[in-house]
């Protein structure tokens, strides 16, 4: 290591931000070099002076007295409390969803069209997918809001999939009670 | 204040990753509306970011204004706090931010003066008075002059060293706190140092 890599690296090397062979060719440099030493030394002279100015103590009592005064500060302003204001956009969604969901449920004919995935009895395609959906739907919105991921509350989302449950239930008491039972 | 949410000398000696898991709950308190995490934030930080806008500012006198306006800040804008980084690295920034548009427009205010004016300026916002702090302390002269040189220095400059010599953060802790990559925290304080040095050896005090 040279003189000019020295001191670039004398600053890093004073903080104690040098590590591996930055660390070791620096110090070997700095055995045989009058010059660079005395480069640190007058950098760790300044060093010393600047943390002389290090202790400024907070007098007794002073940092309630402030945060009184901060309280009384951000009332007096009305200034506005940073916490997050749920958004009623996703469960305003959800519920849309779930009604269409459910007029689609109960307003369609059951017409005797063969449904092609997982047929619930009496449900034509059309009304099986929504079924699905209304399930699948209310089953996540709820895990979403339970978890804090979903700005919803997890009551409202937990009612709608007991909802969605209960008229599954009552119309479709088959899918449950195994044939034969 | 609640039980659960004092700031314990216990906690304090926990080290990095308690200190950083105890800010991180008590944001998200006041995330939900706990306006007390938010006072136990300002206990916690009060003596640091205190000490960070003394060393900027040097007068006593405009401390708790300047103090007020950097924790409202920080308040305002806590749902930016992205808890990436350690909360006090970016109140910190918060406060640093503040202190150089201060000393920034501080110093257009002195720009009409000539030099010798504006040393008395800056030595007139020293604390020197009989009951000051800085007798209680029994600072010497020397510490006096170090501390007229910091304030000549270009407010990045003087930030930078606050951050690093006199609250002791690391590279790491100051490119969080400033927003800035290694090569810029490693050219900037070589140069605020040496821009330092310059001033106190024109001072003699050095």
């Amino acid at each position: 290591m040279d003189c000019e890599k020295c001191k670039q690296l004398l600053n890093p090397y004073l903080d104690g931000e040098l590590e591996g062979s930055e660390f070791a060719e620096i110090e070997h440099h700095l055995e045989k070099c009058p010059d660079c030493t005395a480069e640190l030394d007058r950098l760790v002279r300044m060093r010393d002076l600047l943390r002389e100015l290090r202790a400024v103590e907070v007098p007794e009592g002073e940092r309630e007295v402030f945060i009184n005064a901060l309280r009384e500060r951000l009332e007096a302003e009305g200034i506005p409390s940073p916490a997050r204001k749920r958004d009623p956009r996703p469960v305003m969604v959800a519920a849309i969803a779930f009604v269409l969901a459910l007029v689609l449920l109960v307003s369609l004919p059951r017409g005797d069209q063969t449904p092609k995935i997982a047929p619930a009895p009496g449900l034509n395609a059309f009304q099986n997918a929504a079924f699905d959906a209304m399930i699948v739907g209310a089953l996540d919105n709820h895990i979403l809001a339970t978890s804090g991921d979903f700005m919803a509350d997890p009551a409202a989302t937990g009612g709608q999939a007991i909802a969605v449950w209960k008229v599954v239930r009552s119309t479709h008491n088959d899918i449950f009670e195994p044939a034969g039972k | 204040m609640k039980e659960e949410t004092r700031i314990t000398p216990r906690e304090a000696a926990d080290g990095a990753m308690a200190v950083r898991a105890r800010d991180s709950r008590l944001v998200s308190r006041v995330l939900s509306g706990d306006n007390q995490a938010f006072e136990d934030l300002v206990r916690a930080y009060y003596g640091r970011v205190r000490a960070l806008v003394f060393h900027h500012l040097h007068r006593e006198d405009d401390l708790d204004d300047a103090l007020q306006e950097i924790f409202i800040k920080s308040y305002q804008a806590l749902p930016q706090f992205g808890k990436r980084s350690n909360f006090y690295t970016w109140l910190f920034r918060i406060a640093s931010n503040y202190c150089i548009d201060r000393l920034r427009k501080k110093r257009l205010e002195l720009v009409s003066l000539d030099g010798a004016e504006e040393r008395d300026s800056i030595e007139a916002r020293l604390p020197n008075g009989p009951d000051s702090p800085e007798d209680v302390l029994g600072r010497s002269e020397r510490v006096r002059m170090v501390r007229i040189a910091l304030g000549k220095l270009d407010p990045i400059f003087q930030n930078i060293l606050v951050l690093r010599e006199l609250e002791g953060l690391s590279y790491e802790e100051i490119t969080e706190s400033l927003n800035i990559n290694m090569g810029t925290v490693k050219s900037r304080l070589a140069r605020a140092r040496a821009e330092l040095r310059r001033i106190l050896e024109e001072m003699d005090a050095i």
